[in-house]
């Protein structure tokens, strides 16, 4: 009976904690051992909610660094046997030398050994490990982009050498994750600037301030070429393959062509929306009227406030983007009456008075851009 | 991909495991040791040792999760050993769950917890174990069993006893919930 029981916990415990099944649901199907299983249940859901562990991301971000060194040093050839049987003394320097250097290559971005090897090398699948890994700490989308489009160059790379060797059904599996790589690439960075090509120029894009733009922009733009480099590498293999292999690189190659159609869309949107600058668009009115404004004063369109660090995003007419600190002493005005910085909204135009020392917002003079009839 | 070196391989597939298990396992340790911050480290290090011995892993013939859930083990024992007190510390003041923007919930967490690990301290050893690996560590009966060096069988049969001390020690409210 026992057993039986074991097992039916065991099943339940499935449903209800992993496939997050009612307690109830579940009991209904084992009526016979409901009473029993009920109280074991409630308890596992009791131990598992209390033990919900989310570990510091800080701390795994340190883990998963350590790990990285510990796989880097493991990956670098071993010391010949002459080295080995070198005196303490001989070893100690060279282990200091060794030391420094490792210290500065750190410092620039060690290169681990594996990640020249080719895919017939025992290395390889460390070299791979070491990609996943990379990407998995990348910090933002837009790293995450960069990694993939420098792993799409690296597949290229070993499908021409395993062509070398005359090896096409790797070629085919390395081409599929070329094509992978670039879609992922392509896929995170272009809907990024699409946010900002498809807003007004007036409105502000939270999800992409100015300075991500610039680089998602230099991104794409380096992709684009190295997508057209490709083609030309694609064909060349196409070239040399077998017939069956030849045909799949036909369909990759189609695909490259697409991205890279997708990737040119955006720029030629961007390079459209550039041409229209903000004040051609929408001409910014001061309250008090166009005139000449003093050095410490600063004016432009609002696109974003940080409130957990009191600096407010403005751009200017000329199109230059300008962030300004708040403190507690900072004044909003609209229409003459203070107002709480709560009130600001993204394209709110603003006339803020600087202190000519320190560069702090003093007062800020805001106006609707649709008006100030709210 | 095609690289056949089985020392590569395993630390490849360590790295693999890295994202997977390194909350679970960080959450195993803490239910036996009670601080997070010595958790956190000491997952860690369950990596970095199983890599030291990753060549010779091919032979053991058993999951790496498990293997991993082994390594862990034996670090929370080490690291209980020398500090020589009872089975199960006191929590630190860290929570498991980081509710700031609501203070009510951190503190029902919090006594959640407590309750929860008050309980624990009722069990042997073996039903701790079972508890962190199971519902915890999210391993399979089988797994926990490769982990324990004991059968399937014998660790379905001590998680219900587990189970039924832990009821036992966590009073009537929980005929309430769910």
């Amino acid at each position: 009976m026992e057993r039986n029981l074991d097992d039916v916990l065991e099943e339940c415990l499935e449903r209800v904690l992993t496939e997050r099944e009612p307690v109830e649901q579940c009991l209904a199907r084992y009526p016979r051992w409901a009473e029993e299983l009920r109280p074991l249940l409630l308890t596992a859901i009791r131990v598992r909610q209390a033990y919900s562990y989310v570990p510091t991301g800080e701390r795994q971000r340190a883990a998963r660094q350590r790990l990285l060194a510990a796989m880097d040093r493991r990956a670098r050839p071993r010391p010949s046997l002459g080295a080995r049987l070198l005196g303490w003394q001989q070893r100690w320097a060279l282990g200091a030398t060794a030391a420094v250097l490792l210290f500065v290559m750190a410092g620039v971005g060690t290169v681990l050994a594996s990640e020249g090897s080719e895919p017939e090398q025992p290395l390889y699948p460390l070299k791979r490990a070491v990609e996943r890994f990379r990407l998995a700490v990348a910090r933002d989308p837009m790293a995450k982009a960069e990694l993939q489009a420098q792993y799409a160059e690296r597949r290229l790379q070993e499908m021409e050498s395993s062509m070398e060797q005359g090896q096409m059904q790797r070629v085919a599996g390395l081409a599929k994750e070329y094509q992978q790589h670039v879609d992922h690439a392509t896929d995170t960075a272009v809907p990024l600037l699409e946010q900002f090509v498809g807003s007004a120029p007036e409105q502000p894009t939270r999800l992409l301030p100015p300075p991500e733009v610039a680089r998602v922009e230099e991104f794409l733009r380096g992709h684009r070429t190295r997508l057209e480099a490709d083609e030309a590498a694609i064909n060349a293999l196409m070239l040399r393959a077998s017939t069956s292999t030849r045909g799949e690189l036909r369909g990759y190659l189609v695909q490259v062509k697409s991205r890279r159609i997708t990737v040119e869309q955006v720029l030629g949107r961007l390079e459209e929306r550039e041409r229209l600058s903000p004040t051609e668009r929408v001409p910014i009115q001061s309250p008090g009227g166009r005139r000449p404004l003093p050095a410490q004063e600063v004016e432009g369109v609002l696109k974003g406030v940080r409130p957990a660090t009191g600096e407010v995003l403005l751009v200017a007419p000329g199109g230059e983007v300008v962030l300004l600190k708040l403190n507690r002493q900072t004044q909003v005005l609209h229409q003459g009456t203070p107002v709480p910085i709560q009130a600001l909204r993204g394209g709110d135009y603003l006339r803020i008075e600087r202190d000519s020392a320190t560069g702090v917002a003093v007062r800020i003079h805001m106006a609707r851009r649709d008006g100030d009839g709210q | 991909m095609t690289g056949s070196d089985p020392a590569s391989q395993g630390a490849a597939a360590l790295a693999d495991l890295f994202e997977q298990c390194y909350g679970q396992l960080a959450g195993y340790i803490f239910l036996r040791i009670g601080n997070r911050a010595d958790a956190d480290e000491m997952a860690g290090e369950v990596f970095l040792r199983a890599l030291e011995a990753v060549d010779s892993f091919e032979w053991r013939g058993i999951p790496m999760r498990a293997w991993l859930f082994r390594i862990a083990h034996n670090l929370v024992v080490d690291h209980l050993r020398r500090r020589d007190t009872r089975p199960t510390a006191p929590l630190d003041d860290a929570l498991p769950i980081v509710a700031a923007s609501n203070p009510g919930l951190e503190v029902e967490q919090r006594l959640q917890l407590e309750e929860v690990y008050r309980a624990m301290e009722h069990l042997n050893p073996a039903q701790r174990e079972v508890i962190g690996l199971r519902l915890i560590g999210g391993l399979s009966a089988a797994e926990a069993g490769q982990a324990m060096g004991r059968t399937p069988g014998a660790i379905r049969e001590l998680q219900r006893t587990a189970l039924r001390a832990l009821r036992k020690h966590l009073g009537v409210a929980l005929s309430e919930e769910e």
